[in-house]
């Protein structure tokens, strides 16, 4: 497999270490929150395992170390986006 | 005009002229079981034993049944040898080698396999008898009774009976090497197609890899008569492949490799090919590896695989003499060597035609053509008739009979009469499948052709692969069975088409090659092969589909019979297409039978899909160079050159090689030094190379926030110049790492880990910063390589480093206190690190020096302490006391604890949120009965107490429901004189002072320990803050 | 204050004491098709990142201005700065006096508010790797495509060399500046050394 780093350009697999869903938000910590720990529950444990288009997070661990967003189709395993996650990053 | 004088079983005399590549100038000695037998170079070992008149060479897997050589190729199901048993004992011997594919060199040695005790003489060609009761699946229902027997008889007898082969008990020798190349256009194939795309491709400029399995280019053209192919641009075949290869020689953007085998497509247009460059040869010539495995990354392939020849279903269709039509074109023409004296050729489509018109022009007996059709093309019939071959129309073969050889065979005729027709051999014109294989391995499956009654791969309209995984042409005869005329023309517009598809020009892109003459111009559609091609009931003897596996088309139909209807289930119940052909001549007939069987479509059935490797790829090929010791890196410390010098012992810790212990003229025993290590440091001082700790250079404005949230406890209000442990954790709550950090200035923090993890910390820094937390204004910088840092502890240590560090700086008590921390420059201006940290328990400092230095001043420090009687210590002595300290290490850390167990659960800020501060919340990390770490004294004064073993009330049997905890980690302490032990146990810190049994099941002991506190040695800590000068 | 009991620090020899043996590479005395490895000579290496402009004036404590774009080097083979990621310029010097000033910088921590200099001098190694067929000897452990047309003179990244990281930067067609971090530097060789020795087979196969 070779992914396509937005920096580093087309590299082998080998450079990239995995990490898993993308989408997920650590939840926000308001401790009056009586819902806090099913989130956080919810945030370390619950994956949907779609069948095609995942959004997950790679690391490019050897090249530029830049964590990234690969949209990528679990069926066929053709990565049609890659961006870097500190530009989608959110406030915590 | 037949010979009335037809030729014997052999090599051809000179006079006979063919194309072939042999050269009777070279002739190469080689042995097969024991006889001495000559051949030539550019034989394999399959034409060189045919030559010879050798035809049984195997035995097969599960009947034991004698096997002759049934094709010319890679799917070769039935000649498996075992090559260079003699060099067993180097650990060069290799089992099932196809010999068909085997190149013979001078000297070479074969053996024949699973026979006993020869290949004449095979006892268990007694289970061929037993035939009814070892059909598919027969060990799901046999073997059970009595159950005791299983260990006992079953097992072992299975296990001798089973395999195939015997592989060498001693590492290989060899050197085996890997690559990686980046090429634009990659062509799988050297034959008719694969060169002529090469060749029309190669102006271009692109970067070209054309790859072959075989010694020689050419394919089936190597196979080819003048008479039968016709002449291209007006050469013979074998001028024409050499004009080829002279001309692309010229473009140095061309590479080709033979003996290359493409065994696997994988994803990105990455593919893996095995070229077994020195395989020929009978040991490699030195620094020569003897395998390379490339990894391929192309823009595009172009597949020129060509096609594999079915065999056909008939009765005792695996006898010795019985080959594939195609493979006796090719032992003719390229070997010179006539597999049979009198030969019945037996076919569905033109090839058949061809064989016989072929043998018959080089002087061979043909028994008869048995063709399946009602008609031939009447300019073949034509040259059959001024042959004076004999043609049966409409007429199949029902099956052959002979044992070790073709006796005879027995037709069925056009009106339905049986016959029986005298003959040695049988060449078998079942269809053409295209080798495709390739196209399945990312999982795109194939679709059925009802005219070539073939698996073919989805094409769209540009002759490319209708998928999105594979960027891929395919081409030749792996696309259909189409004339040499169109495979040519089809080869050379993808040639071109491909280079210009990625952006390369061709000014005057060259024409495709011209055939003239010959018969083979329309190849004629195959029979309605669906209809007759399945075994009619009257055929005598097991029909095999798969050879390999000996599975034949009764098992197919009592698979079926018992439930096993999709082709997948099929092929794992009868072994079908498992054997390390992986199904290459047994895919087509097996699916026929299994539709046939269930009265359905085979279009619908479809087929499984193969997987990479095509052929078996050698487990050295795939480490190349890492083997052994080299699998993974070894990392060196800055003090190992000093380390080595001493004769230390050194321990793989992770990656890294550390000193263990440094044993002194007249210590024979490991506990004598590291006792005496442990009380040199407890009474003088002592030195340890540490530099293995992760380091991590935290900056910026938002540095302290940063570690706020990571850290479960603060860090804000750490002044400038101190130090202080730290523990972080996952996101669920437990224990990721600890270490201490110092504060070197208001926006820097120099970070340490444990060795273990210092690559995970960096990682889930980063993951913090760039994902979690972007607006924060900090940097992480690993510099663990950068720093040499040692230990330096005892109640000597400050004396030890005061002349080593500049004057400049005060190392006083009260100016350098117990986790002090600051920057420094030692022996006249060398920049470095000190810390007052202590991992031992002693009054103690680090030291980091820059690594370039790390050797000399590990030299210095320990000239600087000779007086003080320092002594180095290793990974030992360092553990014996950070457990006489009670200090959490990787024995405790493991992955399940949380913060509480380990007895911190006060550092636990409340006042701020932090990675897994949540989680850790969960009512089962907080439970009252948690594995708490406590310390384990043993109540016997000399028990030795070891590592592993469990915790149960006294009394109880040790059962899970009983397991109370376990001892992490165990010490001899010198300082106390007895062992002592680390551990979780229950609600612990409630339960100091009681008694508990270990229970070690692995090392068979039992004994009774007390729990105490973890901190056996100086627990008000009055050494590590002491004043010593 | 106890004695002194080291050499006498006046004369300390600095340099001596950082020519610490790089410990012997295995196997460089086999046929080695024309590559020739040396070591590079001591440099001064720093991790850089921050604004625009706090990199800048870093840079032109180097004389130099920051690389127009990623994965390129500015400046020549014994002075440059290396783009080699979004968050990280790797500055490498081999002028003593450059390195000393951006060393007092990095110690000195002068803007913290816009960026991080951090001497990382010694967690490298360097070595220059020369020969007709160096980007093939590479390809035998990277999977990068380091041939002159995909990996230019000037052109340098961070990537994987069989299990570790390697730092190459092209400097001529011919040649290639190679870093690998300290206490993998032994083991980075050998694979070299065995690949380069591999290499005569490839020559004599006419496959380079």
């Amino acid at each position: 497999m070779r992914i396509k780093c937005p920096h580093c350009g087309e590299r082998s697999l080998d450079e990239f270490s995995y990490y898993g869903d993308a989408t997920l938000r650590r939840p926000e910590v308001n401790d009056q929150d009586a819902n806090l720990l099913a989130k956080f529950t919810d945030y370390v444990y619950l994956r949907d395992n779609p069948a095609g288009q995942h959004q997950e997070l790679w690391q490019h661990q050897f090249g530029c170390r830049a964590w990234l967003v690969v949209t990528r189709d679990t069926n066929s395993h053709l990565m049609t986006e890659v961006t870097a996650a500190a530009q989608k990053g959110e406030a915590a | 005009m037949s010979d009335s004088h037809p030729r014997p079983r052999g090599r051809l005399p000179p006079e006979v002229k063919i194309s072939g590549k042999i050269d009777r100038t070279k002739p190469q000695k080689f042995r097969f079981d024991g006889r001495d037998y000559q051949g030539f170079a550019g034989d394999t070992l399959a034409s060189a034993l045919l030559a010879a008149g050798v035809r049984l060479v195997g035995r097969s897997f599960k009947y034991h049944r004698p096997r002759g050589i049934l094709s010319a190729g890679s799917e070769e199901p039935n000649a498996l040898v075992t090559l260079r048993p003699q060099d067993a004992h180097l650990g060069r011997r290799e089992p099932n080698c196809r010999a068909t594919v085997t190149e013979l060199y001078d000297g070479l040695i074969a053996e024949s396999q699973n026979r006993f005790p020869s290949l004449r003489l095979d006892f268990l060609a007694v289970n061929g008898w037993l035939g009814r009761f070892l059909t598919a699946g027969f060990y799901y229902k046999t073997f059970m009774w009595p159950a005791s027997f299983w260990e006992k008889l079953y097992e072992p007898m299975i296990r001798r009976a089973a395999g195939l082969g015997r592989a060498a008990q001693v590492g290989d020798p060899d050197d085996y090497d890997k690559t990686t190349r980046h090429c634009d256009i990659l062509i799988i194939g050297g034959g008719a197609a694969g060169l002529m795309a090469a060749r029309a491709a190669a102006p271009s400029g692109a970067r070209i890899m054309l790859v072959d399995e075989d010694f020689q280019l050419g394919g089936s053209l190597l196979a080819a008569s003048p008479t039968i192919e016709g002449l291209i641009d007006g050469l013979e075949a074998g001028a024409w492949i050499a004009k080829i290869e002279s001309e692309l020689a010229g473009f140095p953007e061309v590479t080709i490799l033979r003996r290359s085998t493409v065994f696997g497509a994988y994803d990105g247009g990455t593919f893996g090919v095995l070229e077994r460059g020195e395989d020929h040869l009978p040991t490699p010539p030195p620094f020569t590896p003897r395998q390379r495995l490339w990894r391929i990354v192309a823009g595009r392939a172009i597949l020129a695989s060509g096609a594999i020849e079915r065999p056909l279903l008939f009765g005792n269709n695996d006898r010795p003499g019985v080959m594939l039509a195609g493979a006796m074109r090719e032992y003719l023409n390229r070997f010179g060597v006539a597999v049979g004296a009198k030969i019945l050729v037996v076919g569905n489509n033109d090839s058949g035609v061809y064989t016989a018109l072929d043998l018959a022009e080089k002087g061979m007996k043909i028994a008869a053509l048995v063709d399946m059709r009602p008609q031939l093309p009447p300019l073949l019939h034509q040259k059959l008739k001024e042959w004076g071959i004999r043609v049966e129309l409409n007429a199949r073969l029902l099956d052959v009979t002979g044992g070790k050889s073709v006796r005879a065979a027995r037709i069925a005729t056009a009106s339905g009469d049986s016959v029986k027709i005298a003959c040695d051999s049988v060449a078998m014109a079942g269809g053409w499948s295209p080798n495709v294989q390739l196209t399945t391995h990312l999982g795109d499956k194939t679709v059925w052709d009802k005219t070539q009654a073939a698996f073919v791969a989805k094409l769209s309209q540009d002759g490319r692969l209708a998928s999105d995984k594979l960027n891929m042409a395919v081409i030749g005869a792996a696309k259909a069975n189409i004339s040499l005329t169109e495979t040519l023309r089809d080869a050379a517009k993808q040639g071109i088409e491909s280079a210009q598809a990625l952006g390369f020009k061709l000014n005057h892109p060259i024409q495709a090659a011209m055939i003239s003459g010959g018969l083979a111009m329309n190849p004629s559609a195959t029979a309605e092969i669906e209809k007759n091609f399945l075994p009619n009931g009257r055929e005598k003897g097991k029909i095999f589909v798969d050879y390999q596996n000996d599975v034949t088309s009764h098992d197919i139909d009592l698979a079926v019979k018992e439930g096993m209807v999709s082709p997948e289930h099929v092929k794992r119940y009868t072994t079908m297409g498992m054997a390390t052909d992986q199904g290459k001549t047994s895919a087509v007939n097996g699916a026929m039978l299994i539709a046939a069987a269930q009265g359905i479509d085979v279009a619908a059935l479809g087929t499984p899909a193969p997987r990479p490797p095509y052929t078996p790829v050698a487990l050295a090929a795939l480490a190349g160079g890492q083997r052994g010791k080299h699998f993974k890196p070894t990392r060196l410390t800055p003090s190992h050159a000093w380390a080595v010098e001493q004769n230390a012992v050194l321990v793989e810790a992770g990656l890294w090689l550390r000193g263990q212990y440094f044993p002194r003229e007249g210590e024979n025993d490991w506990l004598t030094t590291v006792n005496r290590e442990v009380l040199t440091v407890r009474h003088q001082v002592g030195v340890c190379d540490v530099s293995t700790l992760g380091k991590i250079e935290v900056q910026g404005r938002d540095a302290a926030e940063f570690l706020e949230r990571i850290y479960i406890n603060g860090w804000k209000n750490l002044p400038v110049g101190r130090a202080r442990y730290g523990v972080m954790l996952r996101e669920d709550g437990i224990v990721l790492d600890d270490g201490t950090a110092a504060r070197l200035g208001e926006d820097q923090f120099f970070v340490t880990t444990t060795t273990a993890n210092a690559a995970r910390v960096m990682q889930h820094m980063e993951f913090c910063h760039q994902v979690l937390w972007p607006q924060l204004d900090v940097h992480m910088i690993s510099v663990t390589e950068q720093w040499a840092q040692y230990a330096v502890a005892g109640r000597h240590a400050r004396a030890v480093l005061r002349p080593l560090v500049d004057a400049a700086y005060d190392l006083a008590d009260d100016a350098f206190p117990y986790m002090a921390a600051a920057a420094v420059t030692v022996m006249g201006g060398i920049e470095a690190r000190l810390y007052r940290l202590s991992f031992s328990g002693e009054m103690a400092y680090e030291i980091g020096v820059p690594a370039r230095y790390g050797d000399d001043f590990f030299r210095q420090i320990m000239a600087a302490g000779a007086a003080y009687g320092i002594c180095a210590y290793g990974t030992e002595a360092l553990s014996v006391m950070r457990i006489e300290k009670g200090h959490p290490a990787g024995g405790e850390l493991n992955g399940i604890c949380t913060a509480g167990d380990l007895g911190l659960a006060r550092m636990m800020s409340s006042k701020k949120d932090y990675i897994g501060r949540v989680m850790a919340t969960r009512p089962g990390l907080m439970a009252e009965n948690r594995p708490n770490l406590v310390g384990l004294l043993p109540l016997s004064p000399g028990q030795r107490l070891k590592a592993g073993a469990h915790l149960v009330a006294q009394g109880k049997t040790m059962i899970a429901e009983h397991d109370e905890g376990y001892i992490t980690s165990v010490a001899f302490s010198p300082n106390l004189g007895h062992w002592i032990g680390l551990g979780y146990v229950n609600n612990g810190r409630n339960r100091q002072g009681e008694a508990i049994a270990a229970v070690d099941y692995m090392r068979g002991e039992t004994y009774p320990v007390e729990i105490t506190s973890p901190v056996f040695f100086d627990p008000d800590g009055a050494r590590l803050r002491g004043n010593y000068d | 204050m106890t004695q002194n009991m080291t050499p006498n620090l006046q004369n300390y020899d600095v340099r001596a004491a950082a020519a610490a043996p790089i410990l012997a590479m295995t196997g460089w005395d086999k046929p080695q098709a024309g590559i020739k490895l040396t070591t590079a000579p001591p440099a001064g290496r720093f991790n850089l990142r921050g604004s625009p402009e706090y990199c800048r004036r870093i840079c032109e404590k180097m004389s130099l201005a920051l690389p127009p774009k990623m994965l390129q080097a500015a400046g020549g083979n014994q002075n440059a700065v290396l783009w080699l990621g979004p968050d990280e310029y790797y500055l490498y010097t081999e002028d003593a006096d450059k390195a000393a000033h951006l060393a007092a910088s990095a110690a000195s921590n002068a803007a913290p508010d816009h960026g991080s200099l951090v001497d990382n001098s010694h967690r490298f190694v360097g070595f220059h790797i020369e020969g007709e067929n160096v980007a093939t000897l590479l390809m035998a452990y990277c999977p990068l495509d380091v041939t002159a047309a995909a990996f230019p003179v000037g052109k340098a990244t961070r990537t994987i060399m069989a299990k570790i990281d390697v730092l190459l930067w092209r400097q001529s067609e011919t040649k290639f500046h190679i870093e690998i971090a300290r206490s993998f530097a032994q083991y980075g060789l050998r694979l070299l050394a065995f690949a380069a020795s591999n290499q005569a087979a490839l020559r004599q196969a006419g496959l380079i």
